[in-house]
């Protein structure tokens, strides 16, 4: 027992060892009261699943059980699932009157399947989410295969050694090796799927998806319905297959194992009864179309669920590394105005400073009125606030943060970036303009726009660093389009060559010295990113002008 | 009996002007505001002192001193800004009239610069422009 709580899982560890080892001991209660009734019922449903008079089971859970759990608890937890299904498997087989050493070489054998099984895939291939790639499936179900196999004909001969039943070998290696694979592609790929977090997964799901799931449950429970037990049509199996491709793409190996379960149970309970296509004369040829059935059907379902995890993993760290650029490029644009910030956040902390130093020196001299205290204290009011205001923007650009789409005033976001902006233009010499037709509601992220539009004035100041000081004018204009508000930065700088309108969008190209490249490529993944567009046209009387486009908000102003 | 000494100043953030008139009342002087160098050269007043906020919009604070000194004003310039490099350029002008004050910037800093900067104007007030910068 020490041995489990040594090997306890890092990510479980507490940081005291006293909270360690009742943790630890609960854990390995909880895992060994699974595998003990997982273990118990399999075995009652194995039995249940015979189409007598044929002795084998159309599929065989209580090994597909112990395999799964095998492949999802530490190897140091290994001993803890094959403890527990041992009292499981004596307590489901001794009451049909089988000697007890028959029972226990069957014991014997099931354990070396599961342990060969997880074995290979966990030490031998070094897989440790077999489900998540496609090469751990095709390791899992390579496994599962070679494991069963090489099973079965230890169990052939322990069962000669005992003098138990006897038949051609063949039959029995072939029947107990396609039942058992069946049921490791049916049942374990479950638990590894529901183990890896499934559970704190449900609590997370939006209402969307769980409506989205019980719609396909519903859709699949009545098609395999129909499919299995009402129609014989020979096409009839494939009749699920539309949503089990749903549940493989929508909802990944989680999805794929359920429904596949689904599908399993709908086929088994339908073809023991005769019905459906799978169903023949024969228990023996029934029980093997269902198994060919639904071992094909679910190395192609596994497959595809892992490769549409695979590529839901590589769209996820895609965005991730995108958001991550975003805002470094967002902190970047911050350090470029962080003396306009400094600015921005002295003046009215100085005016505060000021007022209560010249209320101090008027009571000192005995001359301040109430009125003029309360316009003094008004004052120091509103420059707080207007410092607050400041900071809670600040903190707004500089965090990280998913990406969001809602309604907001355009006008409202660029006159919050042009101030920021303000007094750095007005360092840099630039009279910097704006003009607008009054509030527009858009819908997209208000700190993208923000983030281009200081992208495109910083880019404006840059282009008229050699302009003449007069000439030197930033102008910001925002229209409304039929469906689309329009912000545009026009400059009065050095312009931009008829074929280079186009690259400047493409990411490293620049024409500054110190120039990332980044900036305006970045630009036109914020603005394309809300459904908008961004282009740029060489002004007639010099200079350029960049635009961009946000789709007018749902609730629109008349 | 002697009038109290002017001070103008220049600067387009209206609270903090207000603040800056406050303070210098209190201190006993005048205080006449602006809130651009433009109006300031329009208006042309007589002054003991100049206060000016470097990042204004249209004529920077620098420029106003240029235009103030070539008009041959002799004013002593108080120049506040939050930029060092503002800073900098105000010690490059080497010019014993100009006093450079950071910010965020308290009243008393202020009213003991102001006050600083009216005495020794005072101590040279034989000083041929003193008190007039137009």
């Amino acid at each position: 027992m020490s041995e489990s709580v040594h090997h306890a899982p890092a990510a479980a560890a507490s940081p005291g060892m006293a909270h360690e080892l009742p943790r630890s001991w609960g854990r390995t209660v909880r895992l060994a009261v699974c595998v003990f009734l997982g273990y118990y019922i399999g075995a009652r449903l194995g039995l249940a699943l015979t189409f007598l008079p044929q002795p084998t089971s159309v599929l065989w859970p209580p090994n597909a059980i112990m395999l799964g759990a095998l492949l999802v608890v530490p190897v140091s937890s290994w001993w803890v699932v094959l403890a527990a299904a041992l009292p499981a498997h004596l307590l489901s087989e001794l009451p049909h009157g089988i000697p007890l050493p028959m029972v226990l070489s069957w014991f014997a054998s099931n354990v070396t399947e599961a342990l060969m099984g997880a074995g290979a895939v966990r030490l031998l291939f070094k897989v440790d989410a077999p489900l998540a790639t496609l090469r751990g499936v095709a390791v899992f179900v390579f496994c599962a295969c070679i494991a069963a196999l090489a099973s079965s004909f230890l169990d052939i001969a322990l069962v000669e050694l005992n003098g138990f039943a006897g038949g051609p070998y063949g039959d029995l290696v072939r029947r107990r090796t396609l039942s058992n694979i069946t049921a490791s592609l049916v049942v374990a790929p479950m638990i590894v799927a529901w183990a890896a977090g499934g559970w704190h997964l449900l609590h997370r799901t939006r209402r969307r998806e769980l409506v989205e799931a019980m719609l396909l449950g519903t859709g699949l429970a009545a098609v395999a319905f129909l499919a299995f037990n009402v129609t014989s049509m020979w096409l009839a199996p494939c009749a699920p297959v539309p949503f089990l491709l749903w549940a493989a793409i929508r909802f990944g190996t989680r999805g794929a194992s359920m429904a596949l379960a689904a599908v399993a149970v709908a086929a088994i309970w339908g073809a023991g009864h005769g019905l459906g296509a799978l169903a023949s004369h024969s228990p023996i040829e029934t029980t093997h179309s269902v198994q060919v059935f639904l071992i094909g059907m679910g190395s192609a379902l596994l497959c595809l669920a892992a490769l549409s995890e695979e590529r839901q993993r590589t769209n996820d760290s895609l965005a991730e590394a995108r958001s991550r650029l975003f805002h470094a490029s967002r902190l970047s644009a911050m350090g470029e105005l962080s003396a306009s910030i400094a600015h921005e956040i002295s003046q009215p902390m100085s005016a505060i400073l000021g007022n209560v130093d010249a209320a101090e020196a008027l009571l000192a001299r005995g001359n301040l009125g109430d009125a003029q205290l309360r316009a003094i204290l008004r004052d120091i009011r509103e420059d707080d606030l207007r410092a607050v205001e400041i900071v809670k923007h600040m903190r707004n650009l500089a965090r990280r943060r998913p990406p969001e789409s809602r309604d907001f005033d355009v006008v409202e976001e660029v006159r919050l970036a042009l101030r920021l902006v303000g007094p750095l233009a007005r360092h840099r010499r630039v009279a910097l303009g704006f003009r607008s037709e009054g509030a527009l509601v858009v819908r997209g992220d208000p700190v993208h726009v923000q983030q281009t539009l200081m992208n495109l004035v910083l880019n404006a100041m840059d282009a008229m660093e050699r302009t003449p000081d007069p000439e030197r004018i930033a102008t910001v204009l925002v229209t409304r389009l039929e469906n689309a508000a329009q912000v545009s930065v026009r400059d009065a700088g050095t312009g931009i060559p008829p074929a280079q309108l186009q690259a400047i969008f493409e990411p490293f190209f620049t024409t500054k010295s110190d120039g990332s490249g980044l900036g305006l490529s970045i630009a036109r993944t914020l603005v394309e990113s809300q459904g908008g567009k961004i282009w740029a046209q060489d002004n007639a009387d010099g200079g350029a002008t960049v635009s961009f486009t946000i789709p007018l908000g749902t609730a629109r102003d008349a | 009996m002697s009038q109290p000494p002017v001070v103008i100043v220049v600067d387009d953030d209206a609270g903090m002007s207000r603040a800056m008139a406050r303070m210098i009342e209190a201190g006993g002087m005048t205080a006449m505001l602006y809130g651009s160098a433009e109006a300031m050269l329009a208006d042309a007043r007589e002054a003991d002192c100049i206060v000016i906020d470097v990042q204004l919009p249209g004529m920077d604070g620098f420029q106003l001193y240029e235009a103030l000194a070539s008009r041959g004003s002799r004013v002593p310039v108080v120049f506040i800004s939050a930029s060092e490099e503002a800073e900098a350029r105000a010690r490059e002008l080497e010019d014993p009239l100009v006093t450079f004050v950071a910010k965020p910037l308290s009243g008393r800093a202020l009213l003991e610069t102001l006050k600083s900067v009216l005495d020794e104007a005072r101590g040279c007030a034989a000083r041929p422009g003193g008190k007039r910068y137009l």
